[in-house]
């Protein structure tokens, strides 16, 4: 190589871009080749595709008799890891939904904070949702095939899962707030788009919390069903649906599964979104609770294991492979009945062991969130009128 | 005479060019057309020939990696929030990695790589790694300046931007895949140096 004196030149500006994949469940798609979707999801078998009807259990979730899964921990922030793993593991295996989760969220179209840091322990909860309870990313915009250049415009995450998008193909409706129940896609697009979101048939609501039972009947993928609540998309629990003057009235609620923690941000529990998906997946292939011929429910939960034992899932402090991320769950799926008609609908399992990474080079905060129920964002009225 | 010879070099090229692309993503290195050599790139000290620019999904924020030809390394913060590049501290790269890098750029031949080239090859190779959630895109940027005259297809400057998925580069993912085992081969030296400064620096 030859090499010249120095010349100043300045940094040439940085430019920006953005990629998510994802859906409700783990890598739900409903895309072919045509459309520019790779073959070979899940990993050990190139010619099929998680379907948009397809449930992704647990790496322990067998027909026949589950188990927890285990997890492992490495020690680290200062031996802090283990008691954030423990904390967002016990929410998982508790499943209480709650109203009032999240701390300084916004929606994700709204720039976050530049400075400050991000909290360790929401991210542990958002990455154990994935690698450990096989869930997905409850909004999403854009799939490939990227263009090559220019680099693809910024894409915001506030909609409702939308595959099949590579540009906007979704509008906000008259509540003006994206991913609520009024979005509706242009009728003369050609370029239909594909829902992955699960919503609750009755009323479309992400957020609420009150005691009816999740399972087919109830909670669908299918937009056969909107009709039900007057919607015309599936509404997710992003903060502008929950919080905003014409949202549902919830505020301050976010689904743990929308991303996780902008800088500033605290994710200290599950919202209804989060734990409707875990349920919906414990309900089994048959889809309902209990049922015949065989009832193939489970309550699978998260147990900590020492990394001398086997475990189904490492959580660890350790470069990511992408410098920019907080965290990194990395988990191949499998489709359940490789070889046997699926009982009633597709069903796919986490393999094991899956890797959890906590990016070093992020400025972490490592506090673990205690309190819920709005004591956190600020919010004592309620807090103290139902908690002694 | 001279206009002759100089429209059969650019009919020559132009040839390459269309037989390298004929032999589309299934083709090996063998049948690429013969390009620059080590010896004909230029590098200047304060000029920025590769841009690493990792887009994390889920943060929101940007990371980039301005290798210069010294060797030097600003890396940099952004979000979309703001397009003002925050420095977070400049690393230094080896000159044999710089080296290293260069010679992986030009044996590669990654200044011509689309992401056509790279996906049409997702069909046919094995996925031995699994896919990553959370982790976003990573765009490479590429300016090396030629020695005038040393290129066979007469250029001065080797520019080329290409956007990849960091889930598809990733150790094992698809194994068999020239082109990503070549990107790995850079970002190690380059995040191996960031690496090293944090240790000596002692940055948390």
């Amino acid at each position: 190589m030859n090499r010249l004196p120095t010349i100043v030149l300045g940094i040439a500006g940085v430019l920006s871009s953005n990629l998510v994949f994802a859906g409700t469940f783990l890598r739900t798609v409903k895309c072919s080749l045509a459309d520019g979707c790779e073959p070979g999801h899940p990993e050990d078998h190139p010619t099929f595709i998680i379907n948009d009807d397809g449930i992704v259990y647990p790496s322990t979730y067998n027909p026949n008799g589950s188990t927890n899964v285990r997890v492992c921990v490495d020690p680290d922030f200062g031996g802090r890891l283990p008691e954030m793993v423990e904390w967002a593991a016990a929410k998982w295996s508790a499943l209480v939904p709650t109203t009032e989760n999240c701390f300084s969220c916004e929606q994700y179209e709204v720039p976050p904070p530049t400075v400050g840091t991000f909290n360790a322990a929401s991210t542990v909860l958002h990455e154990l949702g994935h690698c450990a309870m096989g869930l997905g990313h409850t909004t999403i915009i854009i799939r490939p095939p990227l263009p090559l250049t220019p680099p693809p415009p910024r894409q915001y995450m506030s909609w409702t899962i939308s595959y099949g998008a590579s540009r906007q193909l979704m509008f906000d409706g008259a509540d003006e707030i994206r991913g609520s129940k009024d979005d509706f896609q242009d009728a003369g697009d050609p370029d239909v788009v594909t829902n992955t979101f699960w919503y609750r048939i009755a009323d479309n609501n992400p957020a609420i919390v009150d005691a009816t039972v999740i399972s087919s009947a109830t909670y669908t993928y299918s937009l056969s069903n909107l009709s039900t609540s007057g919607s015309t998309w599936p509404a997710n629990a992003n903060y502008g649906v929950t919080t905003y003057p014409l949202g549902l009235g919830y505020p301050g609620t976010v689904a743990t599964m929308e991303t996780p923690p902008r800088r500033g941000q605290v994710r200290f529990d599950l919202s209804a979104d989060d734990v409707n998906m875990v349920k919906m997946s414990r309900t089994g292939e048959n889809r309902v609770v209990g049922g015949s011929p065989t009832n193939d429910d489970h309550a699978i939960q998260i147990e900590i294991v020492p990394c001398t034992e086997s475990y189904d899932l490492r959580v660890l402090v350790l470069e990511t492979q992408d410098p920019s991320a907080l965290g990194e769950c990395s988990v191949a799926i499998h489709l359940l009945h490789l070889f046997d008609p699926p009982v009633s609908a597709q069903a796919y399992r986490l393999t094991s062991p899956a890797i959890v990474r906590i990016n070093p080079l992020q400025d972490w905060n490592p506090n673990i969130p205690v309190f819920w129920n709005g004591f956190e964002a600020g919010n004592t009225a309620r807090w103290s009128a139902t908690e002694p | 005479m001279g206009r002759a010879i100089g429209l059969t070099i650019i009919l020559l090229g132009a040839g390459l060019v269309a037989s390298y692309q004929l032999a589309g993503a299934a083709s090996d290195s063998q049948s690429r057309s013969a390009g620059p050599s080590p010896d004909s790139i230029l590098l200047e000290p304060d000029k920025e020939f590769l841009r690493v620019q990792y887009s994390g999904s889920s943060s929101g924020e940007f990371r980039t990696y301005s290798l210069l030809g010294d060797g030097r390394l600003p890396v940099f913060l952004s979000s979309y929030a703001s397009d003002t590049p925050r420095l977070l501290y400049t690393a230094q790269v080896p000159p044999e990695d710089v080296d290293a890098i260069v010679d992986v750029v030009l044996r590669s031949e990654l200044y011509k790589l689309d992401r056509e080239r790279v996906r049409s090859k997702h069909v046919t190779e094995p996925r031995l790694g699994p896919p990553i959630e959370d982790s976003g895109s990573v765009e490479f940027t590429i300016h090396l300046s030629l020695y005038p005259g040393t290129d066979p297809g007469g250029q001065d400057e080797l520019d080329h931007t290409f956007l990849l998925t960091v889930s598809d580069m990733s150790t094992n993912r698809y194994p068999s895949i020239e082109e990503y085992a070549a990107l790995r081969e850079i970002v190690k030296k380059i995040r191996a140096a960031e690496m090293r400064l944090r240790a000596e620096a002692v940055i948390p």
